[in-house]
């Protein structure tokens, strides 16, 4: 019984929503007019529309518009036109940074395999095995002769250049272009050599460091010596 | 010859005249265009603007046999020239416009209610809202606006209508008056039309 009466308020209340958003002009029937008069639903959605005509669309006292409408719409254009260009252009400059500063976009090809792991930045290489790195081992290996040679060891004429040509002994100190691992890596690609140079910075680095124990204090004030003094540190622990 | 297309047209006064077409459209449809875009003065009458523009293109062409839909459907299309994300990015979101935007309708006699109800449509949707129960306009001109026979019209205004009742419906409990008896007109009609069923007091005092 008292789930017909549900029904039959339910059948009510969806004939007056349908009479409501439809076509008012019909008439409403006197079975619905007395549920949406005490159905509190019904009711809001009558004040819901009722409002709408409490609206007095001519009451704002609005800016007058100039008569010659077509220069003000055209100005009116373009400010939405330039609006948007500037929005256009803040969104590429936004993107191009970002780009740029994930180091996606002005990387060179093949770049990828030249970087240096986590230790390797930590140890300046020396902590690559020769496998894993050929070229950036090389490389690293490279700026830790390089140093070598212009503190400990000139007299030992074992020092190379990044391209394998021995060195004369007493010659000037390379200054060899790269001396962390990670910048030859795009500026300078070794050539086949370097797998050669990536396995001896050891026995290079055992001959540089006994030969003038004293030396490791006096570092060269250049920054390719600051990168490279780490590298020789293991080598010296470990002979 | 820039000059002269450039210099503003006035009257003896020196206020700028105004073409007759304008001057009956104007101001209904720039509060049109306010409600349709929620506050938003500058993009309403930017959008009225060009809507009378057009329509008094239109007007002097063509002619034009239901003038205040088709200058209401313009004034939609221009207001929604842009994808409505891109444009309400762009829009201004501060809490002083918001503000700005929400006494502009109150000074309408538009209610908390009425403007959850409104925010909840689409443009084209407010639109039909409002030209139909705010403006009252005949059919015809919402077919005018719409550019669809008279079953499509009706049909998508009573879609309309019944968003407008659901979105407000949400924010009408929270108002006080909406509690007490209600008054409007349609409260009236349905009230009068319940008094006379014979059934009428005995089911009201169940």
């Amino acid at each position: 019984m008292t789930g017909r009466r549900r029904n039959d308020a339910r059948d009510l209340h969806d004939r007056f929503a349908a009479w409501l958003v439809g076509d008012r002009s019909t008439p409403l029937g006197r079975d619905v007019a007395v549920h949406a008069a005490v159905c509190a639903a019904c009711r809001q959605a009558i004040a819901a529309v009722d409002t709408l005509g409490t609206i007095d669309i001519g009451a704002l006292s609005l800016p007058e518009m100039p008569a010659d409408t077509g220069p003000a719409v055209r100005a009116g254009a373009r400010a939405g036109q330039w609006r948007l260009a500037a929005s256009a252009a803040a969104v590429l400059m936004v993107a191009t940074s970002a780009a740029a500063l994930s180091g996606g976009l002005f990387r060179a090809p093949g770049a990828d395999s030249l970087t240096p792991t986590p230790d390797q930045e930590v140890l300046g290489g020396a902590g690559s095995t020769p496998g894993s790195m050929p070229s950036g081992g090389g490389q690293a290996s490279g700026g830790a002769i390089g140093s070598g040679s212009d503190t400990a060891s000139p007299s030992t004429g074992s020092t190379m250049t990044a391209t394998g040509a021995p060195v004369p002994p007493g010659s000037v100190p390379i200054s060899l272009p790269t001396a962390t691992p990670s910048r030859p890596s795009a500026g300078s690609p070794t050539p086949s050599p370097a797998p050669t140079l990536g396995t001896t910075p050891s026995p290079s680095a055992t001959q540089t460091s006994p030969a003038s124990p004293s030396t490791p204090a006096t570092e060269p004030p250049a920054s390719g010596s600051a990168d490279a003094s780490p590298s020789v540190e293991p080598s010296t622990s470990g002979g | 010859m820039t000059d002269k297309r450039r210099r503003p047209r006035s009257d003896v006064a020196g206020r700028p005249k105004r073409n007759p077409f304008n001057a009956r459209h104007l101001a209904r449809l720039r509060g049109f265009a306010v409600l349709v875009a929620l506050g938003d003065q500058p993009a309403a009458l930017r959008a009225c603007e060009r809507a009378l523009a057009d329509g008094e293109r239109r007007h002097a062409r063509h002619g034009l046999a239901h003038p205040e839909g088709w200058l209401r459907g313009r004034v939609i299309h221009h207001l929604g020239g842009l994808p409505q994300p891109l444009a309400r990015w762009l829009a201004p979101s501060d809490e002083a416009h918001m503000i700005e935007r929400r006494a502009t309708l109150r000074a309408l006699g538009a209610s908390d209610a009425v403007i959850g109800g409104l925010s909840s449509l689409s443009l084209l949707d407010r639109g039909l809202v409002v030209a139909h129960e705010v403006e009252r306009l005949p059919m015809e001109e919402v077919q005018a606006m719409l550019g669809r026979d008279a079953a499509g019209a009706r049909r998508r205004v009573s879609r309309a209508l019944h968003g407008y009742v659901r979105g407000a419906l949400k924010l009408l409990e929270e108002e006080p008056w909406a509690r007490r008896e209600p008054s409007g007109e349609l409260a009236t009609r349905i009230a009068m039309a319940a008094r006379h069923y014979p059934g009428g007091a005995e089911e009201r005092s169940r």
